[in-house]
């Protein structure tokens, strides 16, 4: 549905994205998961036509994204990270001039994200608390049935009771065929919705996989007690340390179990642990260590 | 998008016009009875250096009638006034979406970057259509209710600040592509147009340095040629028009090749 081919984008001197390719399927939730400063939001201004790639191709439907097409953007609803609105309007008047740029009726649709998401109308902009704002940009995102959904930090701002019916209307979204390509650094929700992850790290895709994969991709957390700890030759690159003390150590690591019973096997050890390591953790483990 | 845009901007246009139209119907007032009771101003003009009567065009113009006023002074305050206020809305309108993070919104539309600028410069041009029309209306009456009015003078300087405002309007536009923020946007397009009267002002104070007036635009709408040959320099008119025509080229190629929402 979504296609990205080799998407490069520089600033300046600066590399913001290398060779991003990732591929979407009609009807899925992929989370676009990383630290700061990773790229995500990169990657999302460079498919809405915001910034200007250097290299790449995006393909909306098979059909190649133009720098500056516009129509394709019909298709798509975009929720910033941040939400600005103009703030000499009501909310009811935001919806309307939103609105004016769709040829379609879109009052049923209004009015049904209006009483999901308890948005009071005759209230101005400047006057909505960030949480309330959010589910103004939530509507204007979703109010014209998009093909794509693109959504940048969607639940920042949200209460608990609000992010639920946020990831009940993604779900019936994508029970309708709804493409949503969910931007997050929040690992648990990304677990809760996503079909498939993409991890982003210093502009580079590290990893694109099912969550499910992620979990069983050969992860162990393994903790060793022994006095000798700080003298065994570890496989560094391997593994991330998560614990490190006189006579302990806990890692997550990733390979051949076998190669660290071969390291510790001169050693004498108290206790040798091996556990299947959360979704959180493996995340965890591709920030710091890829 | 342009009856939103025209709405937002609507409340400074009548400001600045109210602010214009409330001192020449002052002046309509107030000049008659100071020509004819209080000072000589034919007196007081011919102790003032010959430079300065150029710069103000008095050399040209008696300042012994009200049209003599607003061919002068009048003339220059409604160009001045009317530059900075169009500099300051060119300067803002299309950077005001990019700092307040609203091209977010905007730009996620289905909408091109060229129509984002048509909107707006469409709005700023019928501005200074509506903002020269009142002031053209304000003067003719004043005129006429002075017993001063010359059809030709009149219509010449209602046309000519059009073409000066519309100028500054577009090339802050322009302009406004290479800042992030309003605000030095605003300063900048400001000191543009006070720079730009300066060096027109300091081109008529020595004859080696006339050829500074080629860069103030406003030398080439002067209201001597009106007042002397009953029309507008033609050919000033067409360099003006060109400088307009090249501005708003610059300002489509360069908004479509911006980066926006960084």
């Amino acid at each position: 549905m979504l296609k990205i081919k080799d998407l490069t984008k520089y600033y300046k001197n600066n590399i913001g994205i290398t060779s991003v390719n990732l591929d979407l399927n009609k009807g899925e939730i992929f989370g676009f998961i990383g630290p700061n400063g990773a790229g995500k939001s990169t990657t999302i201004k460079c498919i809405l036509n915001f910034l200007n790639k250097n290299n790449g191709k995006i393909y909306l439907d098979e059909e190649e994204i133009l720098p500056n097409d516009s129509l394709f953007k019909e298709n798509i609803g975009y929720l910033p990270s941040e939400i600005n609105l103009y703030e000499d309007l009501t909310v009811k008047q935001m919806i309307d001039y939103s609105k004016s740029f769709y040829n379609k009726d879109l009052d049923k649709r209004v009015s049904e994200l209006v009483s999901i998401f308890e948005v009071g109308l005759n209230k101005k902009i400047d006057e909505l608390s960030f949480g309330n704002l959010k589910k103004v940009g939530i509507i204007l995102a979703l109010m014209h049935e998009p093909r794509l959904l693109i959504l940048d930090e969607p639940t920042s701002g949200l209460d608990p009771l609000m992010q639920e019916k946020f990831f009940e209307v993604l779900l019936e979204e994508k029970k309708k065929g709804t493409t949503i390509f969910f931007s997050s650094h929040n690992l648990s929700e990304v677990k809760k919705v996503c079909d498939r992850v993409g991890i982003i790290k210093n502009g580079i895709v590290i990893e694109v996989d099912t969550v499910k994969n992620l979990s069983k991709n050969n992860f162990v957390i393994i903790t060793i007690n022994s006095k000798d700890v700080k003298k065994i030759k570890f496989p560094l690159k391997e593994m991330h340390i998560k614990n490190l003390k006189d006579d302990e150590i806990t890692f997550i690591y990733r390979g051949n179990i076998n190669k660290i019973i071969d390291i510790i096997k001169d050693c004498k050890v108290d206790k040798l642990l091996i556990e299947e390591p959360t979704i959180d953790e493996i995340f965890m483990h591709y920030y710091k260590e890829v | 998008m342009f009856k939103r845009e025209f709405k937002i901007n609507l409340k400074s246009l009548i400001i600045w016009t109210l602010i214009i139209v409330f001192v020449l119907v002052i002046a309509f007032l107030i000049y008659p009875s100071l020509i004819t009771d209080t000072v000589n101003l034919e007196e007081l003009v011919n102790t003032m250096p010959k430079e300065i009567l150029e710069i103000f065009n008095m050399d040209t113009i008696s300042l012994n009638s009200v049209s003599g006023w607003l061919l002068t002074e009048g003339y220059l305050f409604i160009n001045l006034v009317g530059s900075c206020f169009f500099a300051i809305l060119g300067g803002t309108i299309l950077l005001k979406e990019q700092s307040d993070g609203t091209i977010d919104f905007l730009f996620a539309k289905p909408i091109k970057k060229s129509k984002i600028v048509t909107s707006k410069l469409l709005t700023g041009t019928i501005y200074i259509l509506i903002f020269n029309t009142i002031i053209s209306v304000t003067n003719f009456i004043g005129l006429n209710l002075s017993n001063d009015f010359n059809f030709t003078h009149w219509i010449l300087i209602s046309i000519a600040p059009i073409f000066i405002h519309l100028f500054f309007f577009v090339l802050s536009m322009f302009i406004s592509n290479y800042f992030k923020k309003t605000n030095k946007s605003l300063t900048f397009n400001i000191g543009l147009v006070l720079g730009t009267y300066l060096i027109g002002v300091i081109s008529l104070m020595s004859e080696k340095l006339e050829f500074l007036k080629y860069l103030s635009p406003f030398e080439y709408i002067n209201s001597k040629t009106i007042v002397t040959d009953n029309c507008l320099n033609s050919y000033n008119l067409i360099l003006l028009t060109i400088y307009i025509i090249v501005c708003l080229i610059g300002l489509y190629k360069t908004y479509n090749k911006k980066e926006l929402g960084l």
